[in-house]
């Protein structure tokens, strides 16, 4: 036999009432609820926890669409994934790292609601216990942009991939020259080279770091010509211990600036697709040793490699 | 030294059909044998080349760059070096014999 119970309605109908204003302000809604299907199906659509706003995939062909802020990572699976300035510790492999600076070709909020903005910068996966660069897209405003690799930009040295920028770095043969060695000036938008003081010297600013080239072709350099220049050199060695710029020390190089020069802003890519797989420093130097040499100013905007 | 390069900028020792470009060879190419020049391009200002995935570079700046693996250039070097010591001691050896006599 079922048994009753009797109470007050007012209170009842209030206690419902506040039941529902709760499980309501939980969910975000603001619809009536019946009591207690509707109520039941309320509470369980609450979400627990901060909501995502991207999602990263792997693969080793870029998928066709996707959902806006995916992350796609070229690679056969992924373990876990991280996003951090520095290395993560304990990672595995199959775990990915993704370096994060303060700007990005691709940055992105990670949350639903509220925000974490977060500005990656590369894609690195441990493999066979060494880390290892490996291709990120991320799908925004309905296609597949680039991770545009910077090495400098604008005054960010993005020290979590080169290690930041040495600027006391002197080549032998250019002390056998008698030319003095200056530190280039790293100025709050661009590494500035002022050519125009007396003397004979170098620039040689290079990578503290070594950068993996292995799934890189090309780098690219942006720079302004403030006034005409002998010349400007970008290279990329094995080693830091340079005697000479001539190979064997730096195999690849580019004069990507001389008198011939417009002034103004220009940009020029450099191929390195023939540098064996593995790590080298980014190089660049200048110089005046001559009577003959034009001296003037230029500076770097931005380095990147793709 | 002279060398030539094709319309890819690559170099080549000698220009048998006569269609390459002749240029000064950078002073890196100083003592290294035909396989190791040969793996590489040097793009004078002026001039542009195609990369075999399509990339164009050039023609602003100039560039001298190995297309082929570097590593295989430093071996094909290295073996050459070896040859000529070996060469240049058998030699030695030779004139060494014939004042013995």
């Amino acid at each position: 036999m079922a048994t009753y119970k009797l109470v007050n309605a007012d209170q009842l109908d209030s206690d419902l009432t506040a039941v529902g204003n709760a499980i309501r302000s939980k969910g975000g809604t603001s619809a009536g609820l019946s009591f207690p299907a509707g109520m039941v199906s309320a509470i369980g659509a609450i979400s627990t926890g901060v909501e995502l706003n991207f999602d990263v995939v792997p693969g080793l062909t870029q998928p066709g669409t996707a959902a806006e802020n995916t992350i796609w990572v070229k690679a056969e699976k992924i373990g876990a994934w991280y996003f951090s300035a520095t290395q993560p510790e304990g990672m595995v492999d199959y775990d990915v790292w993704f370096p994060v600076g303060t700007s990005s070709s691709v940055e992105f909020n990670a949350l639903k609601k509220g925000g974490i903005q977060v500005y990656p910068l590369s894609a690195k996966q441990m493999v066979s216990g060494v880390l290892k660069d490996v291709t990120a897209k991320s799908y925004i405003g309905n296609e597949w942009v680039e991770w545009i690799q910077y090495l400098y930009n604008n005054g960010n040295t993005y020290d979590a991939i080169t290690g930041g920028w040495d600027s006391s770095l002197s080549i032998s043969k250019f002390n056998a020259y008698n030319l003095t060695h200056k530190n280039a000036e790293f100025g709050n938008t661009s590494i500035i080279f002022d050519l125009t003081s007396a003397g004979n010297f170098t620039y040689i600013p290079i990578t503290s770091g070594l950068i993996d080239l292995s799934d890189s072709k090309t780098i690219y350099i942006d720079y302004t010509v403030k006034s005409k220049c002998y010349g400007a050199f970008l290279g990329v060695s094995s080693s830091k211990n340079i005697a000479s710029v001539n190979e064997p020390d730096i195999p690849a190089k580019i004069k990507f600036l001389d008198t011939a020069s417009p002034i103004g802003k220009a940009t020029i890519d450099f191929d390195v697709s023939g540098t064996p797989t593995g790590k080298y420093y980014v190089v660049v130097w200048s110089y005046v040793g001559g009577s003959d040499d034009v001296r003037g100013c230029f500076e770097i905007n931005s380095m990147w490699r793709e | 030294m002279n060398i030539y390069i094709d319309s890819e900028c690559k170099c080549h020792i000698t220009n048998p059909s006569g269609i390459y470009t002749e240029i000064e060879a950078p002073k890196e190419f100083d003592g290294k044998c035909k396989t190791y020049i040969e793996g590489f391009r040097v793009r004078p200002a002026g001039y542009i080349y195609t990369r075999d995935d399509g990339a164009k570079f050039g023609p602003a700046g100039s560039s001298v760059c190995p297309w082929k693996p570097y590593d295989t250039l430093k071996a094909a070097q290295a073996q050459y070096e070896l040859d000529m010591a070996e060469a240049a001691a058998a030699y030695q050896e030779g004139v060494d014999s014939a004042y013995d006599q």
